[in-house]
């Protein structure tokens, strides 16, 4: 319940504000005839590449997803002593081989000879 | 004429065909309370006038985001109130006024109001509602003027139902005082 507003019941709730005549009428018509063309806004057809772009995008996930894979089990193999890894091997290889080159231009026949008879047992 | 069926009218508003018809109608069954309700808040009859059409032209320009979620009446007096609100802040922000100073220079418009002919205490009236803050004037005009529910203002103006109340209450007292101190 409203609390009771003695002088405000007693003014009422006229206003005194007023519009020209006919002003109702005349502002519907002349709104409705001011109204801007709506713009109906055209279907975009969409290019090659935008239909093409999702599968794009889900085929590098794809592919992101199996190097990582690839690069984690290859990690973990050697960490468990599994399957030397490719680099590995190659590394050894590149190892043998400087020693090979060492041998073949620092050292004479001589002493390459006293190298291999070194630990045999006659 | 036919009788105005809000839900028909919606209807035709989805309808590029139809939607000017449809809108036209809306501003034959809108303009006047909308009218009123800007009116109350800036007393002049030519910048309600301009703010109404402010109204309607948003309104049309943006039909497309009302999807019926809302009254339609809600979303144009929400509309309504937006406009007469900015108009406000621009007009004080020309005066160096904050919003927190009364309203007293739209005093002016109802002494040189040709569309004014109320009385001496229908004057002092509307000088007692200038005294207040914007938004409670703003409940104060709804409630006592137009007699508006308190569950539709509150959808208007995103308020509680309880606030509203508490809104009014302190509206009307405050009017009371001023017209005590005069009348």
């Amino acid at each position: 319940m409203e609390k009771k507003t003695p002088l405000l019941d007693e003014i009422g709730r006229k206003h005194g504000m007023k519009v020209p005549e006919s002003y109702f009428a005349d502002f519907t018509e002349k709104m409705a005839e001011s109204l801007p063309e709506r713009e109906i806004p055209l279907s975009e057809q969409p290019t090659l590449w935008l239909r093409v772009r999702p599968w794009v995008y889900m085929a590098a996930m794809f592919a992101g997803i199996w190097l990582m894979l690839k690069m984690f089990t290859g990690i973990f193999s050697v960490e468990n002593g599994e399957t030397p890894d490719v680099e590995m091997t190659a590394s050894a290889a590149e190892e043998r081989s400087i020693e090979d080159e060492w041998i073949a231009h620092y050292v004479d026949d001589y002493t390459a000879y006293e190298m291999l008879y070194t630990d045999v047992e006659y | 004429m036919q009788g105005y069926n809000e839900d028909i009218v919606i209807e035709q508003l989805q309808n590029p065909a139809t939607v000017r018809q449809a809108f036209a109608r809306i501003v034959e069954q809108y303009s006047k309370p909308l009218y009123w309700q800007i009116r109350k808040m800036v007393l002049s009859h030519d910048d309600a006038n301009d703010l109404l059409q402010n109204t309607f032209l948003k309104a049309w320009g943006s039909i497309e985001y009302f999807r019926g979620d809302a009254k339609l009446s809600t979303w144009l007096y929400r509309i309504a109130v937006n406009e007469t609100l900015t108009f406000l802040a621009k007009e004080r922000e020309r005066r160096n006024l904050t919003a927190d100073d009364a309203d007293d220079f739209l005093l002016l418009n109802v002494e040189s109001e040709a569309y004014f002919d109320g009385n001496r205490v229908q004057k002092l009236l509307q000088e007692a509602i200038l005294q207040l803050p914007e938004k409670q004037r703003l409940v104060f005009n709804m409630r006592y003027f137009d007699e508006m529910k308190y569950e539709d203002m509150s959808e208007i103006l995103g308020t509680s139902v309880g606030a509203l109340k508490a809104s009014y209450h302190h509206a009307a007292k405050k009017i009371e005082e001023y017209l005590e101190e005069r009348v």
